[in-house]
């Protein structure tokens, strides 16, 4: 194998991958990238096993054939080097020869042959989502995931196509995040509906790929597989098992206290009072009354802290136990300049909408006051 | 307050008025005024276990019988009284209470000790804190307490009982005896109706009768608590308030089965046994686990331990036994048989979990009230009156 190629793509293809890889692990391999060369250009593939990445990218084939490198130290040479062309050489023992400029590394690979089969997966595409579209789904549900490596099946997304649209839905237990956007092309059968639990490492490796607002990524499943496919780039993922909990059971319907406040009044205060809330719980008080709103913490350890303001609210007294990092995650993904917390009482959920988007929500249980 | 070279105890008793009857009124505001009496079924063989200061004005008090508050009130409100409330309440209170000191010892739901030594730079004089107190538990959970003041826990109640409903006392250093030897002698906590009686036949009636009375005598009639009347006789008291620890000890139960095992639906009910037990006491001591760690011996003296910390402190029998089974499924194999099964609570605290569940069908309201209803039964009935189904093993 023998290749020139720019190091500005090489650079490009191999950073990509440096959240797959595995840096430790019982198989050495898994820390290595392959590289096959073939026709006009390269391929560069990486996998932990649960998920799989392929991208090819222009390169002059002198000598075609495939080698394995390690991943990490490849990035950080081709980092440090030169913007020249990159000469590639394998050797009949898998070394690896790198030249760039007036540098040269030797380089330990491993044969391409050891390293996995890429898994299979399907071109039949289910959806279609715009990059811009399906990073603002994500960016919107994604800080719902459960943290909790024991909760397997709330450890992702779910994705669900039904009548033309696409549904992410992400909850922890605690607390959850809905959107719901027009697909601009589903092959579903109209009356028919797809869930699909995504794996919370193949998101974060997606949104890296997600460059470009304008092209288009496609869904397609086989098997026990997910990809999502965008020209020759390829991620391929297990499906996570186990059962989402039924959530829509729990978007409350009967939540009719209306509370319109500020975001960034709101943001801002809920910031200042968290400081003094619990570290564990962070649990700020929402008193709720006629035209204001005072948010207070009051902790034995650190003081207390309350900044009362005005909202838009005729309703009866409530008072509310929230934990802070919750609403705030919400605050910081949403544009509009008003939120509305929708309430029912004091141990009934908190669902945070805005006006100009019935298509998003996210709901905060309360804590016990 | 420095007196003599030794640091005075400033020791408040904060102690809820009629608390039941209150948290129903704060719940029910068309109650306040009205005789409301918290019990079982009236008609039923219950008794009284809270009664508001209009259905005292008719004779009615605690732990008299349902039926014969009836009788003496026809026209009472009685209720059956919810008990995983009150915990809310009291646990609202306690938070009041503990911003204050480090120091409090919780007596039961309505009661409780808080030991203001060496706070007055802190909170300013004591008298003017424990004002703020009572206000402040007014305020924030809507119910009246009194409070008594003292350089002990035993004078301290005493006040508390003497000023109620809505008071507080303080008995300023060296005026203990005047305020004690006028008092009847049923006023001193442990002294119950029968001692009264007995005291009167004496010709005991107040607190000074008894302090007239030499020790040597006291021992004689009373064996033992002779010297437990002297010394409360006088108002002394040296027991200190403890606060609560956290994270200093653990609740663990094992067993060491009768022969090895490798009947995994055996370990696994045995495992439910241990933890109901640790979890009955873990609720006892009214303190919540944060680490759950299972502990397995096979038949070759191989131990392990495994544990697993949960997000949120809990007290619940279930959510223990899922994260122990789950610890087991893990550990065990087939194997080796097993000889001794284990589990222990650590990393235990006073603080309940307080954020609620999406997916939770029961409130948490339901909850506290099953388990409080299960250790009820186990208090009058015995420990395995009632088993959950997994500890349980046929054949």
């Amino acid at each position: 194998m023998e290749v020139r190629i720019s190091r500005e793509t090489f650079l490009d293809g191999v950073q990509k991958v440096q959240g797959i890889v595995e840096t430790k692990g019982a198989m050495p391999i898994l820390s290595h990238l392959l590289i096959c060369a073939e026709k006009k250009g390269i391929t560069i593939e990486a996998t932990d096993l649960e998920i799989g990445t392929r991208d090819s990218y222009p390169a002059n084939v002198i000598a075609e054939g495939s080698v394995t490198l390690n991943a990490r130290k490849l990035f950080d040479i081709i980092k440090e080097l030169p913007d020249l062309e990159i000469h590639l050489i394998r050797e009949d023992n898998d070394w690896v020869t790198l030249k760039c400029g007036n540098s040269k590394f030797r380089l330990p690979g491993l044969p391409a042959a050891d390293f996995p089969a890429f898994p299979e997966y399907s071109q039949e595409s289910l959806m279609e989502f715009s990059c811009s579209q399906l990073k603002e789904m994500i960016r919107k549900t994604f800080f719902s995931v459960s943290p909790d490596e024991s909760r397997q099946a709330l450890n992702g997304l779910l994705l669900e196509n039904e009548n033309g649209k696409a549904n992410l839905v992400a909850t922890d237990g605690h607390r959850l995040a809905f959107i719901s956007r027009p697909l601009s092309k589903s092959s579903l059968p109209e009356g028919e509906k797809l869930s699909i639990l995504l794996p919370k490492k193949a998101i974060a490796e997606l949104l890296k790929l997600m460059e470009d607002a304008d092209s288009a990524f496609s869904f397609s499943t086989l098997g026990n597989h997910l990809a999502f496919i965008k020209g020759s780039q390829v991620i391929v993922s297990r499906k996570i098992d186990g059962k989402f909990p039924n959530y829509q059971q729990v978007i409350p319907k009967d939540n009719n206290l209306k509370i319109k406040i500020d975001r960034d009044i709101l943001s801002h205060a809920l910031r200042r009072v968290s400081l003094l809330a619990d570290e564990k719980s962070k649990m700020v008080r929402f008193d709720i009354q006629k035209g204001n709103l005072t948010l207070i913490s009051d902790n034995s350890d650190f003081g207390a802290a309350r900044e009362e303001f005005p909202i838009v609210y005729d309703g009866e007294d409530v008072s509310i136990g929230l934990n802070a990092k919750y609403v705030l995650d919400i605050l910081n993904v949403t544009e509009d300049q008003e939120v509305i917390l929708n309430l029912k009482d004091q141990n009934h959920s908190c669902m945070i909408t805005v006006e100009n988007d019935s298509d998003y929500l996210g709901i905060v249980m309360p804590m016990r006051i | 307050m420095v007196n003599g070279g030794v640091l005075l105890r400033e020791i408040l008793h904060v102690d809820m008025d009629a608390f039941f009857v209150s948290v129903e009124e704060v719940r029910d505001p068309s109650l306040v005024g009205k005789p409301v009496i918290v019990g079982g079924d009236p008609d039923g063989r219950g008794v009284v276990a809270a009664a508001s200061y209009a259905a005292r004005r008719y004779g009615i008090h605690s732990a008299m019988p349902l039926a014969k508050a009836r009788r003496l009130c026809p026209h009472a409100i009685f209720l059956r009284g919810s008990h995983g409330v009150y915990g809310d309440f009291s646990r609202r209170v306690f938070k009041v209470l503990e911003k204050y000191s480090p120091l409090v010892e919780k007596m039961s739901l309505d009661e409780a000790y808080v030991d203001l030594t060496g706070c007055q730079k802190l909170h300013g004089p004591v008298l003017e804190t424990a004002e703020r107190i009572r206000n402040e538990i007014k305020k924030e959970v809507g119910i009246n307490a009194s409070i008594g003041i003292a350089s002990n826990k035993l004078l301290a109640k005493v006040a508390s009982a003497f000023v109620k409903p809505r008071g507080i006392l303080w008995i300023a250093p060296g005026k203990e005896k005047k305020f004690l030897e006028p008092l009847p002698v049923g006023r001193i906590p442990g002294v119950g109706p029968k001692s009264f009686e007995r005291f009167k036949r004496m010709g005991v009636k107040t607190v000074g009768d008894l302090v007239a009375l030499p020790k040597e005598l006291l021992e004689e009639v009373y064996g033992k608590s002779g010297n437990w009347l002297y010394l409360k006789s006088r108002g002394i008291c040296t027991s200190p308030v403890s606060g609560h620890e956290e994270d200093s000890r653990s609740i663990s139960r094992e067993t060491t089965l009768e022969t090895d095992s490798q009947d995994a639906r055996f370990l696994e009910s045995t495992l439910s046994y241990l933890v109901e037990k640790a979890a009955t006491q873990l609720r006892a001591s009214d303190l919540f686990v944060r680490t759950v760690t299972l502990k397995l011996r096979t038949a070759d003296f191989k131990t392990v331990t495994r544990s697993h910390t949960l997000k949120e402190p809990t007290s619940e029998d279930h959510v223990i036994f899922n994260i122990a089974v789950n610890l087991f499924r893990k550990r065990f194999t087939r194997k080796t048989p097993v000889r001794l099964v284990g589990i222990s609570l650590s990393s235990l605290t006073r603080e309940s979990s307080v954020q609620t569940d999406l997916f939770e069908q029961t409130s948490h309201e339901q909850r506290d009230n099953l388990y409080q209803g299960i250790d009820r039964i186990r208090s009058k009935y015995g420990f395995r009156s009632i088993l959950r189904g997994t500890s349980v093993h046929k054949e």
